[in-house]
């Protein structure tokens, strides 16, 4: 963050003192004295200093030292400042910037919780339309590829194809879908990532069918996990999972 | 110990910073010299316990917390490179004090 800020100073009184004697000069009649303080302005004004006097005199010209200040002028300084009291505008600054961190933070709760309640509300939907499958609906996944051996300790999943599936019917713990003719096929070499922007409304805009071969895949795993499990198993497949599910009944 | 960035000197020898009176503090040559005095030897203490946590830790093993300035002189000068930089602090801030409190000195004798 930038930080400007200037040092400003408030003049509060000042009072010509005829009565008292220059230390300089030791002359009498010419003795001024003001009374003022300093403040930081910063969006407004804050932080005030204490106060302190600056005297001069206009006999000898000169302004009068602090180490020279005597009794008299000291006690009329002090009476001078005490008729004077710190406004309170020279604090209005520090309510800026508690006031500016408090709206961050309402603004950070607010978005937050309108995401998380968008969040909630996708789940709930999702969990009914797995509960129930229906020949039409429509599932964002993937359908977990194969384990791919990288070297002695790790593994990656391998040709996971991520696509909208389509429900074609239901037999018992046996869902059946068919992919959509696009696809983005994630590799263990280059591994895709499916929460970029517009990543799925990409593969919407490009499915204009649904042709594969049906898969057959595990309504219980579905309903309780939300995964893509393959029945027809083979040696290295890797469960994927649904992402959302959505049911259009003009397209029925 | 106050200072400006640009103290104008006049024919006294005194800059802006000394016409100003805001309590007794401003008439005496004391202060600076106490304040400085004090935060020195603040400087001062915190630079020993550090060199002997520092020392107990290198005997001892275990782990300790550092701040990034002392990690950087605990990697490049050991274990008493980062005290010393304190001390030398310290002894700069007492010299500014006596400064301060000669030359409040001579213009009380003005
Ligand atoms: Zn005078």
């Amino acid at each position: 963050m930038i930080f400007i800020y200037q040092i400003r100073s408030l003049e509060h009184k000042t009072e010509a003192c005829p009565d008292l004697i220059c230390p300089m000069c030791n002359q009498q009649g010419g003795v001024h004295l003001t009374v003022r303080q300093r403040y930081v302005w910063w969006i407004g004004p804050m932080c005030p200093s204490g106060k302190f006097g600056i005297a001069w005199c206009e006999r000898c010209g000169d302004r009068i030292l602090g180490v020279k200040w005597d009794r008299s002028l000291r006690e009329r300084y002090k009476s001078i400042r005490s008729t004077t009291s710190t406004p309170l505008r020279l604090w209005r600054g520090m309510i800026v910037i508690p006031a500016f961190f408090l709206l961050v933070i309402l603004a950070v709760t607010y978005f937050g919780k309108r995401h998380e309640a968008q969040r909630a509300a996708n789940e709930q939907q999702k969990e009914a339309l797995l509960a129930a499958p229906l020949p039409g609906d429509i599932y964002r996944a993937h359908d977990g590829g194969q384990m791919v051996k990288i070297n002695e300790n790790s593994a990656a999943a391998s040709n996971d194809v991520y696509a909208l599936y389509k429900v074609v019917g239901r037999s018992g713990d046996s869902v059946f879908v068919v992919a959509g003719n696009a696809t983005r096929i994630s590799t263990a070499e280059k591994p895709i990532n499916p929460y970029t922007d517009g990543f799925w409304e990409e593969i919407e805009k490009e499915t204009t069918a649904f042709n594969g071969k049906p898969i057959a895949i595990s309504h219980q795993s579905m309903v309780k996990y939300g995964y893509f499990s393959r029945l027809m198993k083979s040696k290295d497949d890797m469960p994927g999972s649904i992402m959302s599910a959505t049911r259009n009944h003009d397209k029925k | 110990m106050k200072s400006n960035k640009n103290p104008v000197e006049d024919k006294y020898g005194a800059t802006d910073a000394d016409y100003e009176y805001s309590g007794a503090a401003s008439r005496s040559a004391w202060p600076p010299l106490i304040f400085s005095g004090l935060l020195a030897a603040a400087l001062v203490a915190v630079a020993w316990l550090r060199y002997d946590d520092l020392r107990q830790w290198e005997l001892t093993g275990g782990s300790i917390r550092m701040y990034a300035i002392e990690r950087l002189c605990y990697e490049l000068g050991g274990v008493w490179l980062f005290p010393v930089f304190l001390i030398c602090c310290a002894v700069l801030l007492f010299y500014a004090g006596i400064k301060q409190y000669r030359h409040r000195r001579r213009l009380i004798r003005l």
